[in-house]
């Protein structure tokens, strides 16, 4: 596995400036070289049956925030709606 | 002695007997943080006045002969990932450096229901990555045994805070070894509990799967006390699991015929030979006390690390998708667009580590790598369950070291990831598995920093771990706790 940082940046939303890429780089492939071993497993090998947690159905709950209490939060809120620059022309 | 120097079970017994009030002993710790913290730095946010205030109401209902839990008046502190209504929640990040929550953890509410005094939120590395406490927005914490060690991480905040008294107890967070490491470093004892036996809600999220809240204490009993405590189902996490959980005690148990497993094929990265000597000489005396012990190989752990790594960045990457200027949080100035809202605020909010896992964990979710990486880390943890729950029919207890070394130089690790997640070489098999490990220290290296142990049992068996590590801490020199001149 090679990492493309500029690559994976842009994927996650980020942005590396190219004197930050360069370290990235060199660490994050030190990175891909450590889990590389993961590639010896046997994908033919039947999944084993073990959970962390039993699943079980979702239900909503009544208990909830108000508006007022998350509008404190947020960066810029106006007239019940979070405010953000023009998406669309 | 002074009063922040004594063991959360002594205070309470001092407590309910009225030789001491709970304002008295916040007043002590708060002391205690006044004087030490400009140069340990285990605190972000100090919440004096309410702490004081809330002694005061415990005083009073203690006065009125109200009944009062064990942990009433005693001064706790919270990592700075678990919500504490009306208090900020940072999470060592610039991104959430002026969040205040609106509504309190799970773990929060019970420790408030039992008139704990919460005297702040505690230090942490950036969304509780890293095994340092060097990737905080707010600095790094300082080992209280040596200020020019790191007091280990993510939960390094909580373990120096404990150590030195200025809290008598915290909570932390175990992703992959969180409470554990820094417990190690600081000498203290930290707990990671089963999967699934304390819920995560208001923990804000790093890895789903994988994290736990877990308590940093001055001792075992403590930590049982502080388990007890925190422990039960909730409707508000629902991968917490409702079940009849006893009262955990210690001391009730010998160690007679304890099966002990050490997988000694794991040693092999220990580091510190003073590390080794210490571990084999607890276990020496845990043998000659009637417990049992054999060497056993626990197949496929060399996965462990990797594994870890790709799961918990990959479920990162999708926790932190969450953190886009829009709804809360930090939001970068002089925008035009609302995709350069979401890279401007995300590129500035975040540091450096946080960035990396993202992209790693991105990347490992991406087209072509995900049958290749992620899905082959399910299965390896899959496996590594299903083997460690098949050694649990034959042993009670497995033990290792918890780390590899004693605390290191602040700034040896940072610019190297690799050797930095190394740090977590003997923890992560317990998240992977779900399984609950404890931390105790047993003495100290040459070098004068605490050495600890770490021993794992089957899921839901927290009350054997309390009776081995009792037993385990009552037979160890343990380190001298905290520092009187750091």
């Amino acid at each position: 596995m090679k990492i493309d940082v500029k690559r994976a940046a842009q994927l996650s939303k980020l942005n590396i400036s190219d004197n930050k890429a360069k370290s990235f780089e060199k660490q994050m492939n030190d990175i891909a070289q450590m889990i590389s071993v993961l590639s010896q497993i046997n994908n033919d090998i039947s999944d084993t049956d073990e959970r962390r947690a039993e699943l079980r159905a979702d239900q909503p709950h009544e208990q909830s925030l108000s508006q007022q209490q998350i509008m404190q939060n947020a960066p810029a809120f106006s007239n019940g709606v979070f405010c953000v620059p023009k998406t669309v022309d | 002695m002074q009063l922040y120097e004594m063991t959360l079970h002594q205070l309470s017994e001092m407590l309910a007997d009225k030789l001491i009030s709970s304002k008295e002993l916040t007043q002590s710790v708060l002391e205690r943080i006044q004087s030490l913290d400009s140069k340990l730095n285990a605190f972000i946010t100090v919440d004096s006045n309410g702490a004081l205030k809330q002694a005061e109401s415990v005083d009073n209902k203690r006065l009125k002969g109200d009944s009062l839990c064990v942990i009433a008046g005693i001064p706790i502190g919270l990592k700075d990932n678990i919500c504490l209504k009306n208090m900020r929640t940072t999470c060592g990040s610039k991104m959430l450096e002026n969040y205040i929550s609106p509504y309190n953890a799970t773990v929060a509410q019970k420790l408030l229901a039992a008139d704990a005094v919460i005297v702040g939120k505690l230090n942490m590395d950036e969304f509780a990555m890293g095994s340092s406490t060097e990737n905080s927005y707010f600095g790094v914490t300082r080992n209280p045994y040596d200020i020019t060690k790191v007091a280990g991480g993510s939960s390094g905040g909580c373990a120096a805070a404990v150590s030195c008294g200025e809290v008598i107890a915290a909570l932390g967070s175990d992703t992959g070894g969180s409470v554990r490491q820094p417990a190690s470093f600081c000498g203290v004892v930290g707990l990671k509990p089963t999967y699934g036996s304390v819920s995560r809600y208001g923990l804000v999220a790093f890895a789903s799967s994988l994290d736990q809240i877990g308590p940093v204490c001055k001792c075992v009993k403590d930590t049982a006390i502080m388990y007890s405590a925190i422990v039960g189902g909730d409707k508000l996490d629902m991968t917490s699991q409702n079940k009849e959980y006893p009262n955990f005690e210690v001391g009730q148990k010998d160690l007679k015929g304890l099966r002990i497993g050490l997988p000694v094929d794991m040693y092999e990265n220990i580091t510190e030979p003073d590390v080794l000597e210490r571990f084999e000489n607890a276990i020496r005396l845990l043998e000659k006390n009637g417990a049992r012990i054999r060497r056993i190989s626990i197949a496929e752990t060399g996965y462990a690390l990797p594994a870890y790594y790709v799961i918990s960045s990959a479920e990162a990457s999708s926790n932190l998708a969450r953190f886009d200027g829009v709804r809360y949080g930090f939001r970068a100035q002089n925008i035009q667009s609302i995709d350069e809202l979401f890279v401007k605020t995300r590129s500035q909010g975040f540091g450096d580590e946080c960035k990396r896992r993202i992209m790693l964990g991105t990347s490992v979710l991406s087209e072509g790598y995900y049958d290749e990486y992620y899905s082959k880390a399910v299965k390896a943890a899959k496996m590594m369950t299903h083997n460690v729950k098949q050694l649990f029919e034959s042993v009670d207890i497995i033990a290792t070291p918890t780390c590899a070394e004693t605390a290191f130089d602040i700034g040896k690790k940072v610019d190297d990831p690799v050797k930095m997640y190394n740090s977590d070489i003997f923890t992560v098999l317990a998240n992977l598995t779900g399984v609950p490990a404890i931390s105790v220290p047993c003495g100290c290296a040459g070098n004068g920093l605490p050495v600890g142990i770490q021993l794992m049992a089957d899921s839901f068996c927290e009350q054997t771990l309390f009776d081995a590590a009792y037993w385990l801490e009552s037979l160890v020199n343990a380190p001298e706790r905290g520092c009187e001149d750091v």
